[in-house]
């Protein structure tokens, strides 16, 4: 079976325990306003202008049969509204920096690909991530592809924001051996606000997976002046007591990186001014989250 | 072991090994003529003498008259100059370079020497006109044909201008004997030889016996300065002169005297050759019935243990080999290869890691300076609490341990016909070279074939595209090959001319070491030599074996590949086109971006690429196996270049992979060329263990860069614990690490004043990044760094 991905990361050293790989899968139904990953956003196809890599050679904007390219103020610019994906000027650039981020991978190639990592993955109690976008965004792909690793004895964890019925996480949680989820904001309002969506499905489904007594890992990621307040990250704790007070919240600093992937797309990041916490800012807000 | 490891870990350096280590850092470097001037008045006196003679008479003077001193607050002494970190004029050798360039030695951009007037004078008005035509050098030069050196540009000679070195000495029983037990065996021998083999006990007799008297120099030397010293110094030198003296007149007895005994034979070794890479080798096995015994009778603390080792890892920091301006250049930082290999198995394939291996990891956490290089052998069995310890070690981002796989090496050794028990004995010389203690000259750097270079003559008729020369066969050019296996037949051809022409000048140069650079001290340590009254250099060893590097597998994967899939098979460019870009070096950077980014590369798990690689290390093999050397031992391949990439790359032209004319080629040996390994760390150790490195028994080479990130957390040790296991299953022979943040190499370019301790690790050695050429300083920056942000 196929479904649609964005990347895959060997040598995860971030993403669970050991040596993993890490899968994203493509689409979410989340609009985080500060999202790292902003070509996981949505589902289908995406053309991708690496500009650094541009020689300003011309061959892509003579190649478009739809005129869509031209060169604007030096670079390389795209009308998006023209473009059909015909690939041509993906193929025909020189030095790749056109591309097609979006790309169909099938259940067993991902397979085969994890197999030959299990040589350091299995030493070290690794094995596959998969992430996204959002994995439970693709529930049939997902459930297929945790089946085929569980077959080949390869440890399974997934990454996500767990916005979804509670049966798709029914379906697959028998193929998962380990949870990392992501609880960003606790007030239903202020979640809506800055997500997209109320959290009232995410808080549901984090009570149902703690009751299953697998690995489970709650992470924030610390978006200065939006998940990143004492109100918010207190609040989160005392939820994931009322819950489990045994399990672990991880902080995940703000990664200022995401802005260069968004000019890729053409598209404007919320924020360019925002930089990851100093050490001793990071670990009063570590603080927060700590298990009593 | 654990609870010993933490205990080790929490022994500080002590302020004696902080005082000696300032001193030997800030230590300014001055050329020396003094050793020459004796050599000469050595060949002066003995004129009529054979050239062995000569050689023993030479070396005898200097171990009686060189001048000597023992520091302030040394526990281990000895030096081969008076003064440390002095660029030793060796006449023997060659002299001729520096006829050329002695004015520049204060200002050449790397490795700089003072060089006093009076020197200066002697050198000219008595070394130059007495020497020539005498040394090893011009002999050579005068030895090898034309069509030979004009061929260097692909099969280049080493060695043709200085002694071998390269060589991991019989160090246990060097100790476990002392000069004067092997000079009694000597003797012995002498009376019952016959008339072909005398001289050559003569010569021993005469070596060791001024071996003998140079450590006896240090005793006396020791007692006179005590008799001035105050009181608080005086216990220093009463046990100075005690060790000794023993060791001048006997084996050593304790832990201290053996590792002193150790430092005496590296020092007398280098009096004899002025080479690089005498290895001391498996020190922590050697050492440890020594170390044991005094622990466990009470006449040692793990402390003093301890401070001894730092105190001789500091001594491999002052002895330095001068190169010439081109040399030091790519070999800049003085990589002198003093080899030494901890943990491993031993004979019986049990882990051989002891308590011993721990504190020598410990003295590199202590020192941290660019000698010795520390090398770990690892095996499957590998207890973790060793892997953990390396890998401290290892974060500390002095590029050392390097790593040698047991499950690698010993095949491959076996394979280039060594005994299964000595394959398991495997110790490592100089950077990577494979050897075996004791027993075996492996001539590890006779010369090195670049395949780079043969490729670009082959897709241009066998002419240079530099210089226009005809200097491989007249096969066709690119446009001519119909298909790529016509192609890869031609470079076959190619391949083999230039290999048949290289190891004739291989013959010519081993000759003339046999002749000029005979070594009575060296042959004395090496097994088989004093049985059979035969010289090192003329093949006395048990095993005799010479290194040939063949250089770049990344290089010519990544090119051919792209000939294969973008000529041949998607004609994507025409052979006429690349063929007008190559020559030109790229004038259309489209056509160069193409075959850059169009055709995958090596070291990114891509089998058919890899292979191709893997392919052409078997055909080059296949041709050298069937040449025996000219001590009637077999050649061995090697699979690195220690930092010679860079100027190996100066005469190549552009090639098909889209690197442009005169830029490096890859670094390291197995190395994916800087920043194309784009998949991760796990994917380029698959990629490289398809090069089988059971084909190079000289030893390979693999270059990673981690980012300090990497090694914050208990987490990321573990994982890196498991990389290495990863290695270790895919029997890979060797990987070395740089941990540096990239902007700290940047920041070091710009105000090099604020780093000048910054250690990186270039290619098998480590040295300081700010003493390095710009070109090899902006390689390292482009390597590819894994482990930094996610």
């Amino acid at each position: 079976m196929k479904g649609e991905i964005f990347d895959i990361k060997h040598f995860a050293v971030h993403d669970g325990p050991g040596i993993r790989t890490t899968i994203f899968l493509k689409g979410c139904p989340l609009h985080c306003v500060w999202c790292h990953n902003p070509e996981g956003m949505k589902r289908g196809r995406d053309l991708w202008v690496k500009r650094e890599a541009c020689i300003h050679c011309g061959t892509c904007v003579h190649t478009c049969p739809k005129q869509a390219l031209s060169f604007r103020d030096g670079e390389v610019s795209v009308d998006r509204s023209l473009c059909d994906f015909c690939n041509l000027c993906v193929e025909k650039c020189p030095s790749r920096a056109m591309r097609r981020i979006d790309r169909m991978a099938d259940t067993k190639e991902l397979t085969e690909l994890l197999k030959r990592e299990q040589l350091f993955s299995d030493v070290t109690g690794g094995g596959v991530t998969i992430s996204g976008g959002e994995p439970l965004y693709q529930p049939e792909f997902l459930l297929e592809l945790l089946k085929s690793m569980k077959e080949a004895g390869i440890d399974t964890c997934i990454e996500t924001s767990m916005f979804a019925p509670q049966r798709v996480l029914e379906e697959i949680a028998p193929y998962l051996d380990r949870f990392l989820v992501d609880i960003k904001i606790l007030d239903e309002e202020t979640h809506k606000k800055y997500t997209g969506v109320s959290n009232r499905q995410i808080l549901s489904n984090f009570r149902y997976l703690a009751g299953l007594g697998k690995p489970i890992l709650v992470r924030v990621p610390l978006i200065p002046g939006i998940t990143a307040t004492e109100e918010n990250l207190r609040g989160i704790r005392s939820f994931v007591d009322s819950v489990d007070p045994k399990l672990q919240i991880e902080l995940l600093n703000f990664n200022s990186f995401a802005g260069t992937k968004y000019r890729f797309l053409d598209k404007t990041y919320f924020d360019e001014e925002l930089r990851a916490f100093p050490k001793e800012e990071f670990e009063r807000l570590c603080s927060y989250v700590e298990v009593r | 072991m654990k609870k010993f490891v933490e205990q080790v870990r929490q022994i500080p350096m002590t302020e004696r090994i902080r005082k000696l280590r300032e001193e030997t850092l800030d230590e300014p470097r001055y050329l020396s003529v003094e050793q020459a001037k004796l050599i000469t008045r050595a060949y002066r006196e003995h004129s009529g003498e054979s050239v062995a003679m000569k050689r023993a008479w030479a070396l005898r003077e200097a171990m009686e008259k060189i001048g000597i001193c023992i520091r302030d607050g040394e526990i281990i002494v000895g030096n081969r100059t008076r003064e440390s970190c002095a660029g030793v004029v060796f006449p023997e050798g060659g002299i001729k370079w520096l006829e050329k360039e002695i004015d520049e030695l204060e200002t050449r951009p790397q490795d700089q020497f003072h060089v006093r007037p009076e020197d200066r004078e002697y050198f000219f008005q008595e070394l130059v006109p007495f020497w020539e035509g005498m040394t090893l050098e011009d002999n050579v030069s005068a030895a090898l044909p034309s069509d030979i050196k004009e061929r260097e540009v692909v099969g280049k000679l080493n060695q043709k201008d200085h002694a071998q070195g390269h060589i991991c000495p019989n160090v246990k029983e060097w100790i476990a004997e002392g000069p004067a037990g092997l000079l009694a065996k000597a003797q012995e021998k002498l009376e019952a030889a016959d008339e072909e083999h005398k001289e050559f006990y003569r010569t021993e007799c005469i070596v060791l016996e001024g071996a003998c008297h140079f450590i006896r120099r240090y005793a006396d030397l020791a007692e006179e300065l005590l008799k001035d010293a105050p009181e608080e110094k005086k216990e220093d030198y009463r046990n100075i002169a005690s060790v000794c003296r023993n060791l001048s007149e006997k084996p050593a007895e304790s832990f201290r005297e053996a590792v002193q005994s150790m430092w005496f034979l590296i020092v007398l070794l280098q009096l004899e050759s002025n080479a690089s890479s005498f290895s001391p080798g498996r020190a922590d096995q050697y050492l440890y019935p020594y170390y044991r015994k005094d622990i466990d009778e009470g006449r040692l603390t793990l402390q003093e243990a301890q401070e001894i080792l730092d105190a001789v890892f500091i001594k491999f920091n002052q002895i330095v080999y001068m190169r010439n301006t081109d040399g030091a250049a790519f070999f800049a930082g003085f990589p002198i290869g003093f080899n030494i290999a901890v943990g491993g198995r031993k004979a019986d394939g049990s882990d051989a890691v002891n308590e011993l291996s721990h504190l020598f990891l410990h003295a590199q956490e202590h020192v941290r300076m660019r000698q010795p290089n520390l090398s770990a052998r690892v095996h499957k069995n590998s207890p973790d609490t060793f892997l953990r310890h390396v890998t401290q070690v290892i974060s500390l981002g002095t590029g050392m341990p390097q790593l040698f796989n047991d499950e690698a090496v010993t095949p491959a050794l076996e394979n280039a016909g060594y005994s299964h028990e000595d394959a398991m004995n495997y110790a490592v010389v100089g950077c990577v070279e494979l050897s075996v203690p004791g027993n075996a000259l492996g001539f590890s750097d006779a010369g090195m074939f670049n395949m780079v270079k043969c490729l670009e003559l082959t897709l241009n008729d066998g002419v240079c595209m530099e210089t226009g020369k005809q200097l491989g066969l007249k096969l066709g050019t690119l446009e001519d090959f119909k298909t790529f296996e016509e192609l890869e037949e031609a470079y076959k051809k190619q391949m083999y001319y230039f290999l048949e022409k290289m190891e004739t000048g291989l013959q010519i140069i081993e000759e003339m070491h046999k002749k000029y650079m005979v070594s009575p001290m060296l042959s004395s340590v090496i097994d088989n030599c004093m049985e059979r009254g035969v010289d090192v250099t003329a093949g006395g060893a048990v095993y005799n074996k010479s290194g040939v590097q063949l250089i770049q597998v990344a290089n010519v994967a990544d090119s051919m590949a792209a000939l294969k899939e973008l000529v041949y098979e998607k004609k994507e460019v025409s052979a006429k086109e690349l063929l007008e870009q190559l020559r030109q070096n790229y004038p259309d950077e489209r056509i160069r971006q193409i075959m850059l980014t169009h055709a995958p590369k090596y070291g990114n798990d891509v089998e058919w690429v890899d292979e191709l690689g893997e392919k052409w290390v078997e055909c080059f093999k296949e041709k050298l196996d069937t040449y025996t050397n000219y001590r009637g031992g077999n050649y061995t391949i090697g699979l690195y270049t220690v930092s010679a990439h860079v100027p190996m790359g100066l005469h190549v032209s552009a090639t098909p992979d889209g690197r442009r004319a005169g830029e490096p080629l890859a670094d390291g040996g197995l190395s994916a060329v800087y920043g194309r390994d784009q998949k991760g760390p796990t994917a380029l150790l698959r990629s490289v263990s398809r090069i089988r490195s059971c084909n190079a028994a000289n030893g390979t080479l693999l270059n990673m860069k981690f980012s300090p990130k990497m090694f914050e957390d208990e987490n990321g040790i573990e994982k890196f614990c498991g990389l290495i296991r990863g290695f270790v299953a895919l029997k890979i022979s060797h990987v070395q690490f740089n941990v540096v943040n990239k902007q700290d190499l940047i920041q070091a370019k710009e105000t090099p004043e604020n780093y000048r301790h910054l250690l990186v690790r270039v290619a098998g050695y480590t040295a300081n990044y700010v003493d390095l050429a710009e070109k090899l300083q902006d390689e390292i920056i482009a390597r590819t760094e894994y482990g930094g942000n996610a």
